[in-house]
């Protein structure tokens, strides 16, 4: 039985040696901005609590107001990414009429924007609602910005709708919603800008562009926050257009694999 | 209890949710890096 074995065992390991020696395994270093992001991060958590001094005018001796410190980057994030996704679709679609490869690459960055644009515009408006639910007594109060979010989150929603929804066909999804995030840009573009200063709001509309308006504590954690969040975006947009470069690499492989066996 | 100790218990919260976050992200990071060198050796073969 032994001598029936050994030879497999064998052709194993060498298959296992032969493997090691070929792939480079370079050593993972945390990277310097990466380290940073935690760093910065943890000290506008820190500095909301104990440098931020109880804001003017608020609710709470300006206790609610701490919330500001996360829920001001992540709206001003959600009306960037929008801009990075509509970049990045633009790029596609004029990569895809003059150069004969597929410019897969700029399709997954779009993506990625849009879907992180989702998910901070979903996080800026819970955050809002808890403010507004301790500031003005209610949870929802239909202001233009609130309005104005909520036909923001529909517009990324549809967008990821349309792309779940050609997931089996790749470059007619990538064309699509290239096409889709150009052309939503206008809305978005008047529901961030243009509805909020058309309608009166309660929402402060010059604090962070009047500089007598916000105190030395505050902006000494509001301006870390938003070096720390576009930081946060910026990993976690790497980490997802990464993620779909493997997979569509392992289903490239897979299909190949499946083409080899069939023949 | 103190205000400051409240304060630093709220406080806590947010951190070790940061904490958390930050520390699978870099795992996350470091798999990601691993899967990435391993498509390399394997196209190299």
């Amino acid at each position: 039985m032994a001598t029936l074995h050994s030879p497999v065992v064998n052709k194993e390991d060498n298959q296992k040696i032969s493997t090691e020696r070929l792939t480079p395994q370079t050593a993972y270093h945390v990277p310097l901005w990466k380290a940073l992001t935690g760093l910065i991060m943890s000290y506008v958590i820190v500095g909301a609590f104990f440098i931020a001094h109880g804001a003017i005018g608020f609710a709470e001796k300006g206790v609610a107001a701490r919330i500001i410190f996360f829920h001001v980057p992540c709206a001003v994030l959600s009306s960037i990414a929008y801009f990075v996704g509509f970049f990045y679709a633009a790029r596609y679609l004029l990569k895809l009429k003059s150069e004969k490869i597929k410019p897969f690459l700029d399709d997954y960055r779009s993506a990625a924007a849009m879907e992180l644009g989702f998910l901070f515009c979903l996080l800026a408006t819970i955050t809002g609602s808890i403010f507004a639910g301790v500031q003005w007594g209610s949870f929802w109060n239909w202001d233009p910005r609130e309005t104005s979010i909520v036909v923001m989150l529909l517009l990324y929603a549809s967008y990821l709708l349309l792309r779940a929804a050609n997931s089996l066909k790749p470059e007619l999804r990538a064309r699509l919603s290239a096409v889709y995030a150009v052309v939503a840009l206008v809305p978005a573009q008047f529901l961030i800008w243009a509805v909020p200063r058309i309608l009166a709001t309660m929402h402060p509309t010059t604090t962070l562009t009047d500089p007598r308006m916000t105190s030395l504590s505050y902006k000494m954690v509001l301006y870390p926050a938003f070096i720390a969040f576009v930081l946060l975006f910026i990993w976690l947009m790497q980490l997802r257009v990464r993620m779909m470069m493997l997979w569509e690499q392992h289903r490239h492989n897979a299909q190949q694999t499946m083409e080899t066996d069939y023949r | 209890m103190t205000h400051r100790m409240i304060l630093m218990l709220v406080m806590a919260v947010p951190l070790v949710v940061w904490f958390g976050l930050f520390f699978y992200l870099l795992i996350i990071d470091r798999a990601m890096h691993r899967l990435e060198n391993n498509q390399e050796g394997n196209d190299s073969i």
